[in-house]
């Protein structure tokens, strides 16, 4: 059950993906048949599985949900951009609904009731969609189109009323005659996994208790043997419990969650129910929508009839609860819930093709092993030379096999940029913007890990865009530009690294406003000579904020400081360019996997270093003559017409002292690029080999140092030290500019 | 509170229950009820905070009435709809009503 509970979980997140791409769709224009049936069956889907789940608060949404979308579906109106609006919100609110199932927080039902009207409205709109869309061209339009809401809104509530005033009758307590019967016999099982039938009744006491009523407990001892025949472990004992008749069957069900393999159990309602069909419409609002539920339910009742008859006939005198044991029970059952609730598993799903290739790989590797061990026991010099060849072609096999685990953890970042449409879309209304964002590159993969990671610095971000970036409505009409903001996430492979940019047709950053703020916190000196690149840089320092007035989305200062600080930690790196008037792009640059990665092993005074491939550009000897003093002691090198700072490596880590320009004739250089696009020369005694290291993190273990980004072990047992390029690269540029000590420090940090 | 025990009258054997009556003590329990049993000692509840469903068994399998449960007890049983067996008259009941 748990299990495929958590699928259905799985595939909820895959139809609200689909819901998302299909409403883009919509909003960008696409109204073609196929769109909207995809749209009409992803809310279809989850309507379904939630009521096989009895999810009552899913399924009555996700119902007035599809009925709108079937209107839409049978072209009764069309997908206006006030339609697809509606429906956008409507998918925040079932998305949140979901959620909420998974045991998260409870959505607000004055925000279901909401969208719910709102959905309503639009089903209720239908013959008049023609009228409506032609109206809502009009700025007179705008209120009519908002009348219907409120008016829709008032009968839901009223839906909702009759709870409460139930409640006030105190009838509940007396337990009315459509009363819920719960029976119940734990096996063996449950107590061997250390739950209790005490925790399943804790749980009913507590479904009462929100009815606003009391249970009935009937213990069940007809199987108890006399003391000296019974086995401590085995349950005898079955229940049998009567609940209000407001209980729901759902939160019935919910206490049987954990236990249904362990435990036997039926729900009924009270055969002699004379409630009115309008209580019985409150109780089963759907109950057309959710016949897999009450199916189960007969089933059950016909598969254990013996335990129904059982239950009822010796039983013990009937126990009302008094309220204080009830009371009691509350606390407790907080915990009884927390311990039988299983962490959620985190898990992937990976395509067929990928775990077969694995396989087919692991037994490559075992027959090579086998290979090895046999050669290995042959002495002769030809069994020698083969045992050399088998051992290399295990380590290819290895790196293939490495290349296939990656693959099964890689995920596309779609699932966390669509994520970002909701982001932006929230924001927007916040900040009364009207914003595009555009997706590009979702089906970039990436390992898992960081795709997780990602969630939160691209919230941050793009809340920055939409709150600080974007200007007002007003300003961009003014400045020539269209009033719809547009922001463009976008993800891309780059040279073993995924770049992943968010570009906004802003106003760009303001240059001296930045620069001013950053004086006036005292970040850097009121001369400092920045370039452009370095004053955007300021906005990520800790403290730092130019918002004039403190929003609801961004502006505390603290935000961007996280950002980069996330983005670091992935060893990733922000860059930043602005165009005054045209927008602002940042990007971050991440490793592919935060484990291993191709470096080329060098030397420097005689350490042994590893240097991330994916960051050399070219390796050479350098001339004398194509190296030219500066008058600050350092160096740069022309390399066919480029000049570079030159980056005598044991200088730069402070192995050696300085070094004249005469020492570096012949010497051996590693043209090293950034992800900004800067280049230096590193010089190095040699190049010693390429290969594959396990990265450990030095902040971890140690502390950060700079120019290192990380450790790792090598094959012969040394610890060696993965050099931090960006690093190196921002530090040579620095020195050139000469810029303050404080800034660099800040930039390369 | 040596006095105490030369003045008092000579109490019935008691077998003090484990305040934990959980699935773990289920084991102990059984022992302990079928040692109170052939001492013909009373059950003595009144430090028993919590009651599980396997002790439960053991509790409503034995016939030997629970002497002075503690309020969780009670609670435990009413949870349980088994509290009928807790109102059978106690040695201090009997001796209050006789």
């Amino acid at each position: 059950m748990d299990d495929i509970l958590q699928i259905f979980f799985q595939e909820c997140d895959e139809q609200l993906q689909e819901l998302e791409r299909g409403l883009s769709a919509l909003s960008d224009g696409e109204s073609e048949h196929e769109t909207v049936n995809a749209v009409f069956r992803a809310v279809h889907s989850i309507k379904g599985g939630a009521a096989s789940f009895g999810l009552e608060n899913l399924v009555r949404f996700s119902h007035v949900f599809e009925n709108s979308l079937d209107g839409l579906r049978s072209e009764r109106f069309a997908p206006t951009p006030e339609v697809v609006k509606t429906f956008l919100k409507a998918m925040d609110v079932l998305s949140d609904l979901v959620s909420e199932a998974r045991g998260g927080n409870t959505v607000d039902p004055a925000r279901v009731a909401e969208s719910q009207a709102e959905l309503a409205a639009i089903s209720d709109s239908g013959d008049q969609s023609a009228a409506s869309s032609a109206l809502a061209a009009t700025e007179a339009a705008i209120p009519q189109d908002f009348t219907p809401i409120p008016m829709d809104f008032e009968p839901i509530s009223a839906d909702f009323e009759p709870v409460p005033v139930d409640l006030d009758f105190g009838e509940l307590a007396a337990l009315a005659p459509a009363a819920l019967i719960v029976t119940f016999r734990p096996h063996d099982a449950l107590y061997e996994r250390g739950d209790d039938a005490r925790n399943i009744l804790i749980g009913l006491t507590d479904i009462a208790t929100e009815a606003g009523g009391q249970i009935e407990v009937t213990c069940d001892r007809s199987a108890l043997p006399p003391l000296a025949d019974l086995i401590p472990g085995k349950s005898y004992l079955s229940w049998r419990v009567v609940l209000p008749a407001d209980a729901s069957e759902d939160s019935a069900n919910a206490v049987f969650d954990w236990v249904s393999d362990t435990c036997d159990f039926t729900l009924t309602r009270d055969e002699a129910d004379d409630t009115t069909p309008a209580d019985s419409a409150l109780e089963h609002p759907l109950d057309q929508a959710e016949p897999e539920t009450t199916d189960s339910l007969t089933e059950m009742d016909l598969a254990e009839p013996h335990l129904h008859d059982d239950a009822v006939a010796p039983l013990a005198s009937a126990t009302p609860l008094v309220p204080s044991i009830a009371a009691a029970a509350q606390p407790a059952a907080g915990g009884v819930h927390a311990a039988a609730r299983k962490p959620e598993q985190a898990s992937i799903r990976v395509d067929l093709h990928r775990i077969d290739n694995l396989m087919d790989l692991v037994g490559e590797l075992v027959i090579a092993q086998a290979a090895i061990e046999s050669l290995s026991r042959r002495t002769d010099a030809s069994g020698q030379h083969e045992l050399v060849q088998s051992i290399s072609s295990m380590q290819s096999l290895t790196r293939d096999i490495q290349d296939a685990v990656m693959a099964v953890r890689a995920q596309p970042v779609r699932s966390v940029f669509q994520r970002m449409q909701r982001v932006v879309r929230e924001a927007s209304s916040m900040t009364n913007k009207n914003i595009v964002l555009l997706l590009e590159g979702e089906d970039t993969e990436v390992d898992r890990t960081l795709v997780e990671k990602l969630t939160d610095p691209l919230t941050h971000m793009l809340r920055n865009a939409v709150d600080h970036g974007i200007e007002s409505e007003e300003a961009r009409i003014a400045a020539g530009k269209p009033a719809e903001g547009h922001i463009v996430l976008s993800a891309e492979h780059r040279s073993g690294r995924i770049l992943i940019t968010i570009k906004d047709d802003g106003a760009g950053i303001n240059r001296q406003r930045v620069f001013d703020t950053a004086v006036k916190r005292g970040i850097i000196p009121p001369d400092a000579s920045l370039t452009d690149e370095e004053v955007y840089n300021l906005i990520f320092m800790p403290g730092f904020s130019t918002a004039a007035t403190v929003s609801n989305l961004s502006g505390r200062g603290v935000g961007m400081d996280v950002v980069k600080q996330a983005i670091q930690s992935l060893g990733g790196r922000i860059t930043i360019s602005s165009v005054p008037g045209k927008g602002t792009t940042f990007g971050f640059s991440l490793p592919l996997t935060l484990a291993i990665l191709d470096g080329m092993l060098i030397a420097a005074a005689g350490s042994t270093m590893v240097l991330p491939i994916s960051a050399v550009i070219e390796t050479m000897i350098v001339n004398q003559r194509d190296i030219y003093a500066l008058p600050d002691g350092s160096n740069v090198v022309s390399i066919r017409g480029d000049c570079m700072p030159l980056i005598p490596l044991a200088t730069a880590l402070k192995l050696s002292s300085a070094s004249s320009p005469e020492s570096f004739h012949n010497a051996v250089i590693l043209v090293v690029e950034n992800e900004a696009g800067a280049r230096a020369a590193l010089v190095v005694d040699e190049i010693r080999d390429q290969t594959q290291v396990v990265i450990k993190s030095m902040e971890s273990n140690y502390r950060p140092i700079f120019g290192v980004s990380a450790a790792t072990i090598l094959g012969d047992g040394s610890v060696s030290l993965i050099l931090d390029v960006s690093a190196l690269v921002a530090s040579a540029i620095g020195q050139i500019d000469t810029k303050s000590a404080n800034i660099r420090a800040g930039l390369a940090a | 509170m040596s006095t105490d025990t030369e003045t008092a009258p000579a109490p019935a054997a008691r077998v003090t229950l484990p305040d934990r009556l959980d699935s773990a003590a289920v084991d102990v329990l059984k022992g302990l009820i079928e040692q109170a049993e052939a001492q013909n000692a009373d059950l003595d509840a009144s430090e028993v905070t919590y009651v599980g469903g396997l002790c439960l068994q053991v509790l409503l399998a034995n016939g030997r009435p629970l002497t002075a449960p503690s309020e969780k007890v009670r609670e435990a049983f009413a949870l349980f709809g088994v509290s009928e067996f807790l109102s059978e008259p106690t040695p201090s009941s009997s001796e209050l009503s006789a």
